[in-house]
């Protein structure tokens, strides 16, 4: 929290600009991508395209392991934010349900401006505790 | 090819050349464009609502216009949603802190477009339009009264219009005059001492006005202002033409730039309907005020959201408040207003701390700490010039609302106006009357106590020029911009310029008894054009003043009338 407190202070002097909701031209937006330790490959597929903004939306989440089967019995908790900004979102999005085969839905996404955005998904299953982050320009 | 015509090509050219040796027009990148777009207004009708079933129906429309303007909904029989919504000023007062029965701790926030938004009031207490409707009838400092003298109401007033809507009203008989859960110690006891059954078809009456409120405050839409006119022309390749002045423009370059107003205020309505809190300071002598740290308290624990028993919704359909964040960071976090015609609404901030736009606008470029919580914005660093195009820029986003007149005054057959102009060398003159309900000899003797004037000039609306030539209406009270000096007459009251240093003008109003039941409004108003203004524009402002004073001589005499 710290951290986070100092980085948003310092971030406009070493930018030498202002924050402003931009885009992050070095973010890699894919909409697949394997989990830190690699123990998942995780795809996400926004109910509402394009991803919108201020709209209230779901998620569907894909979970494979690392040999591409699909994980089922899975918990996923969500976090996220504008790193730029030092907030986070600006709902408590939380599971839904799993609709089997891998299948999650995430239930109240929302991004309430455009700009560069990030969202966490921490899975819990039988095969270990993993993380994933999405990165997104809205 | 005729010569003139390469003639005029190569001064286009040169002409060009020279825009962008000088720092020409300014170009937008694609991302900035998509960031433009995104800002559009989107015409069309309110937003679905799933809490309100008949939130779309024009019965309930009419009911909730009458409503709207209705002063027995009050504990004093003087306050409607108009006393502080005042249709004229973009339905809101104009003043720092609302007065009602007694003086709330907030601003009155105007309504246009409102609709669309998850959550209302300042601090986001209500999760509805309905449901936000219902607060200021059972506050103790706006309406005042309780929801059982309410349901009464409706049963004796409004049967008819709201059994055609909600069906038929429950039986009400054998309840006290006053009760509710909100009221005074006596009000509240009474309350108690209902069963429950009895409770819950007053509060289902209740809600149900509410319902119709927000059915009629949906027909309340903003129109385009030039901001968006410009954004069409830019984002269709087409010539902006003079759409924004270059103040304008840049101005646009530090909202969607520089000064990061878009991080907050984005989206069609110039809001992202969220809540920030940007340092404003708390107002001496008030009691302490933590904003939405309160109001998602009082949203949850809240009879009338989203999820109980009198909305119409699903559960499913309640996802914003499922979905709610209620931590420390709602401290003072306040609701993000629309920027749709601000220019036309000071002072600003939720408890009008801020008298002007150039102070908001130094507000945000010092971004000050707040009395509570985290602050959210960061000091801008702009220069003088920087801020003043700001300001240029945020005046650019007024427009009419695009909202059939009918809503915009009291239910009612329209008075019919009836306007004749005379120009001269230098100087115009419009005639107009009205036919009105009442006697001559008591509107003359009301009108001619000045105080009763200043009460009925607070409807009158000066006019102020725009780009295009055409005149706004400029909420401003009366007398504000211009000072007039009355002078009593026997039949009526004539209002004189007070400064002399732009020419003469002269308002005349009389009144003559036409029969026993009807008397007629006479206005003739009389201008030299000033160097300022062309004769159109003299004649435009006469005309539109002369229609708004009649219309509010009418609307006055029919209420005076018993």
């Amino acid at each position: 929290m710290k951290t986070l407190g100092l980085s948003v202070l310092l971030l406009p002097l070493l930018s030498g600009c202002f924050l402003i909701a931009r885009h992050n031209p070095d973010a890699d937006t894919s909409t697949t991508r394997t989990s830190k330790a690699g123990l998942y490959v995780v795809s996400y597929r926004s109910e509402v395209q394009p991803v919108p903004k201020r709209e209230l939306h779901r998620w569907e989440i894909e979970l494979r392991d690392a040999d591409g089967r699909p994980v089922d019995g899975a918990t996923i908790g969500v976090d996220g934010g504008m790193p730029d900004h030092g907030h986070g979102l600006p709902t408590r999005p939380s599971m839904r349900g799993a609709l089997g085969d891998g299948r999650y839905v995430v239930d109240g996404m929302k991004f309430n401006m455009g700009g560069y955005w990030v969202v966490d998904l921490a899975i819990a299953s039988q095969a270990g505790d993993d993380t994933v982050r999405f990165e997104l320009n809205l | 090819m005729p010569p003139t015509i390469v003639i005029s090509g190569s001064v286009a050219l040169f002409g060009a050349a020279l825009l962008s040796f000088f720092g020409s027009k300014p170009s937008w990148s694609a991302e900035e464009l998509d960031r433009l777009r995104d800002l559009r207004l989107v015409e069309g009708p309110a937003s679905p609502d799933p809490t309100n079933r008949h939130a779309s129906s024009e019965e309930a429309a009419a009911l909730g216009h009458e409503l709207f303007f209705d002063t027995r909904f009050s504990s004093n029989g003087k306050v409607s949603c108009a006393t502080c919504h005042l249709p004229e000023a973009d339905f809101q007062d104009g003043t720092p802190l609302a007065h009602g029965v007694g003086t709330t701790g907030r601003r009155t926030m105007p309504l246009a477009g409102i609709d669309g938004s998850p959550w209302f009031f300042w601090d986001g207490r209500k999760d509805s339009l309905w449901s936000q409707a219902l607060g200021p009838l059972e506050s103790p400092v706006e309406h005042g009264g309780d929801r059982v003298q309410y349901a009464r109401l409706m049963a004796t007033a409004y049967r008819e219009p709201y059994e055609r809507v909600f069906g038929p009203l429950p039986d009400l008989s054998g309840l006290p005059a006053h009760a509710g859960p909100n009221g005074s110690r006596e009000v509240r006891a009474a309350w108690e001492a209902l069963p429950p059954s009895k409770q819950d078809a007053v509060s289902r009456v209740f809600a149900n006005m509410g319902k119709a409120l927000a059915a009629y405050q949906r027909k309340l839409q903003p129109a385009p202002s030039r901001f968006d006119a410009y954004v069409d022309a830019v984002a269709e390749g087409r010539e902006r033409g003079d759409l924004l002045s270059a103040d304008e423009e840049a101005g646009l370059r530090l909202f969607t730039g520089k000064a990061n107003c878009t991080e907050c205020h984005n989206g069609p309505m110039l809001t992202n309907h969220d809540f920030a809190n940007t340092g404003v300071p708390a107002v001496p002598g008030m009691p302490g005020d933590l904003g939405r740290a309160e109001g998602t308290q009082d949203l949850l624990e809240d009879e009338f959201n989203c999820l109980g028993r009198y909305s119409d919704a699903k559960p499913d359909d309640c996802r914003e408040l499922r979905f709610l964040v209620a931590d420390h960071h709602a401290i003072r976090q306040y609701k993000v207003p629309s920027l749709r015609n601000v220019a036309e609404r000071a002072p600003y901030m939720h408890a009008g701390q801020l008298p002007t736009l150039e102070a908001v606008v130094d507000h945000y470029d010092r971004a000050p700490a707040p009395p509570l919580g985290e602050l959210e914005i960061r000091p801008l660093g702009l220069s003088t010039a920087e801020k003043a195009q700001l300001v240029q820029f945020l005046r650019a986003l007024s427009s009419p609302l695009a909202t059939d007149p009918r809503w915009l005054r009291p239910p009612g057959p329209a008075p019919e106006v009836r306007l004749a102009q005379t120009l001269g060398d230098g100087e115009t003159t419009v005639d107009g009357s009205v036919i009105v309900e009442g006697s001559a000899v008591s509107l003359a003797a009301h009108l001619a106590d000045l105080e009763g004037w200043t009460d009925l000039f607070r409807d009158v609306r000066a006019m102020k020029p725009r780009k295009d030539g055409t005149w706004g209406i400029d909420s401003k009270v009366f007398g504000h911009a211009h000072r007039f000096r009355p002078v009593a007459r026997g039949d009526g009251l004539r209002l004189e310029l007070a400064e002399t240093d732009h020419g003469t003008a002269s308002l005349d109003y009389r009144f003559e008894q036409v029969d026993d039941a009807h008397a007629k409004v006479v206005v003739r108003f009389h201008m030299t054009t000033p160097e300022t203004l062309t004769q159109a524009q003299v004649v435009h402002v006469l005309r539109a003043k002369a229609t708004v004073d009649l219309e509010d001589l009418a609307r006055l005499s029919i209420e005076e009338t018993p």
